[in-house]
């Protein structure tokens, strides 16, 4: 255990908690079989010892997610997973997606879907009277299909560490994957209720039915731009073909393609249409970056002036074949990876480089199933010692693109990770 | 990324470093390093999360974990001005960039001179309340829970390696999960678990299990560490 002490605080790169770029399985050296078989009896109370990592073992065969994804934490619940495991599907299996919860629904821990009999959703604010509607009149809407890169805000939280650690889950890029919704979009819902939103209207807060633990604290929310949702949000029903797995927010939840997780809220509940922002702390105090660049560890307080909430997802790139645990033979070698944005204009390309960002060259990009998600490129390059570094960055339409040291985007809670993708080799 | 200063003539060996550094724990990373204050923050922040975040955290700075420490009161953690005192100083010492040795405790207290209320509030009462009554749905009541009479070891287990719910008490369901609190002391375990037997109006229900709790079974206990849901197994096995 001081052994893992010492890599938390002194190694804050490839080898932190947190990274799911190693290609091994980790839970090969536990005993298993023996603990579930175990005898326990009284007046013994005797029960075959547990190994530390066996919580987290217990919990994913709990959830009946696969057993090699990386536990950060059982409570409230967050899990990784390994780039070896997320690029072998072009559509992210349930068993091996990422959850992040802020919040835990009783019954909710397990990929079955939850019921959907007795499920309504609220519609309150500026719309005149309140609204209650059914899960089924939302069900019987016609539908969408979008594929879109779910990502949590603080994936890529570790490579902060580089310049100034910050607070938070150590995700290195564990906390995405590529997923298929199928919903109804919210400006059809609102049509179909006939619903008039008075012009005042700039946010929709939106509320799921989980709750905190203490009383005191307040109920997780967001507030989206009225906007972005009425142009793509979905009111989800199914992911991946079938109804919404309980953890990841069945039996309805609030999907923008293009944002980041947080704000595609699970167990959705309750909807506000409103002319500002919410006020609630999980809003404004949390899940917000700077708006302009600070240095690392600046002591600038996130406010409402200083900082954006983690809305769009910011360009990025993957590169997952080869990973920073795989060797590689010095000679020609093929690597790929992912690229995506928030859908706001099209990646026009996926840039290379294996001289620490001196030259790059052109990847090849395959045509995309859409743009919020993944676009999937390769390219041969040629490693002169199995040595060094290769570096990857995407371009949009836009211009928009990475930046060489992702820290100049740094942030006391490590949000919106960025820099372009850097993977040591050897 | 900075590079590892490995050689690169072999697969086995890069696997070998691998498989060895794959040991490095990513889960269950639920202990904080040993020293004062440490007892605080097992007691204050897993009301809400379990421990990993907060050693996850490890190496950001004094002025950081203050701004941690303020935004984990607007969202519920309740203490004292003398507690933040000490769990800051803690954070920003055992998990801030220069951590000490760890500071493990000195000679264990002698059980007749400890308070078993004050070591209930202290490391207790952020969840199950003061009062014994616990949270709806979530954390379950100690004042009038028959289980704690059953059997003795039942709530010595609960201490030392949590419980996880759902389990029901008087007809009421309670989803949530208990940490344990195996950095405590035997002896202060020990009181703890007189404390809970004996307040609020508890009185034991069985005249097999009367006794007091001594520091000796607490101790005994520790030889067969469990997961939190082994607990409800052992629990099914009291009726």
């Amino acid at each position: 255990m001081k052994e893992s002490f010492a890599a938390v605080t002194q190694q804050p790169d490839m080898r932190s908690p947190g990274d799911e770029n190693s290609s091994l399985d980790r839970r090969r050296f536990l005993k298993q079989a023996g603990l579930a078989a175990a005898a326990i009896g009284l007046p013994s109370l005797a029960v075959a010892p547990a190994a530390a990592q066996d919580e987290g073992a217990a919990f994913l065969a709990q959830l009946g997610k696969d057993k090699r994804l990386i536990v950060h934490n059982t409570r409230p619940g967050v899990l990784g997973t390994p780039l070896e495991l997320l690029r072998q599907h072009r559509l992210t299996p349930k068993e091996l997606l990422f959850i992040r919860n802020n919040q835990v629904l009783p019954g909710a821990l397990t990929l079955k879907p939850l019921s959907s009999s007795g499920w309504t959703v609220e519609l309150s604010g500026l719309i005149g009277q309140p609204r209650t509607i059914a899960f089924a009149d939302i069900a019987r809407l016609e539908q969408i299909e979008v594929e879109a890169v779910l990502q949590c805000s603080g994936n890529g939280r570790s490579f902060y560490a580089r310049s100034v650690k910050t607070r938070g889950t150590q995700w290195a890029h564990g906390g995405m994957g590529n997923v298929r919704w199928k919903g109804v979009p919210l400006a059809k819902l609102l049509e179909s209720l006939q619903l008039k939103v008075d012009s005042k209207t700039k946010f929709l807060a939106a509320e799921g039915k989980d709750g905190p633990v203490s009383p005191q604290a307040p109920d997780f929310e967001h507030s989206v731009p009225l906007v972005d949702v009425l142009e793509n949000g979905l009111l989800a029903l199914e992911m991946n073909g079938e109804p919404i797995p309980a953890l990841h927010g069945g039996p309805l939840r609030l999907v923008l393609p293009g944002y980041y997780g947080t704000m595609n809220i699970k167990w959705l509940h309750k909807l506000r249409f409103e002319a500002e922002e919410s006020q609630n702390r999980h809003h404004i105090r949390r899940y917000r970056a700077f708006v302009k660049p600070v240095e690392p560890g600046s002591a600038q307080p996130i406010t409402a002036e200083t900082s954006l909430p983690t809305w769009r997802q910011r360009i990025k790139t993957v590169i997952w074949k080869p990973t920073a645990g795989e060797a590689v033979q010095s000679g020609p070698i093929l690597v790929s990876g992912v690229a995506w944005n928030d859908g706001g204009a099209a990646i026009a390309a996926v840039e290379v480089s294996t001289d620490r960002g001196r030259t790059w060259r052109r990847a090849d990009v395959e045509k995309q199933s859409g743009p919020y998600a993944w676009h999937h490129w390769k390219i041969q390059v040629t490693i002169a010692s199995g040595s060094g570094e290769i570096w990857a960055r995407s371009i949009d339409a836009m211009g928009r693109s990475q930046p060489a040291d992702g820290a100049v985007h740094w942030n006391p809670s490590g949000y919106e990770w960025y820099g372009v993708d850097k993977v040591a080799l050897g | 990324m900075i590079p590892l200063r490995r050689k690169r003539h072999t697969v086995f060996l890069s696997a070998a470093v691998g498989w060895l550094a794959s040991l490095l724990p990513l889960t269950a990373q639920t202990t904080l390093p040993p020293g004062p204050g440490a007892d605080l923050a097992y007691a204050k922040c897993r009301l809400c999360h379990a421990m990993d975040v907060v050693i996850q955290s490890a190496g950001i700075t004094r002025p950081m974990w203050l701004g941690v420490m303020e935004e984990m009161k607007e969202f519920g953690m309740k203490v004292t001005p003398d507690e933040h005192e000490a769990l800051v100083h803690y954070l920003a010492t055992y998990l801030g960039p220069n951590p000490p040795a760890p500071d493990n405790k000195p000679t264990p207290p002698v059980a007749s001179a400890l308070d078993g209320q004050k070591l209930f509030n202290r490391h207790c009462s952020a969840c199950h309340g003061e009062d014994g009554k616990g949270v709806s749905e979530q954390i379950p009541p100690l004042a009038g829970n028959p289980y704690l009479f059953k059997d003795s070891r039942y709530p010595i287990a609960v201490l030392l390696y949590g419980l996880q719910g759902p389990i029901t008490i008087k007809g009421r369901t309670y989803e949530g999960v208990m940490p344990g609190f195996a950095h405590l002391d035997d002896a202060e375990l020990a009181a703890i678990a007189n404390y809970v037997r004996t307040a609020w109006g508890n009185r034991p229900q069985f005249l097999s299990d009367h006794a007091s709790v001594v520091p000796g079974v607490v101790k005994a206990a520790r030889s067969r560490p469990l997961r939190t849901m082994d607990g409800r197994e052992l629990r099914r096995r009291l009726k």
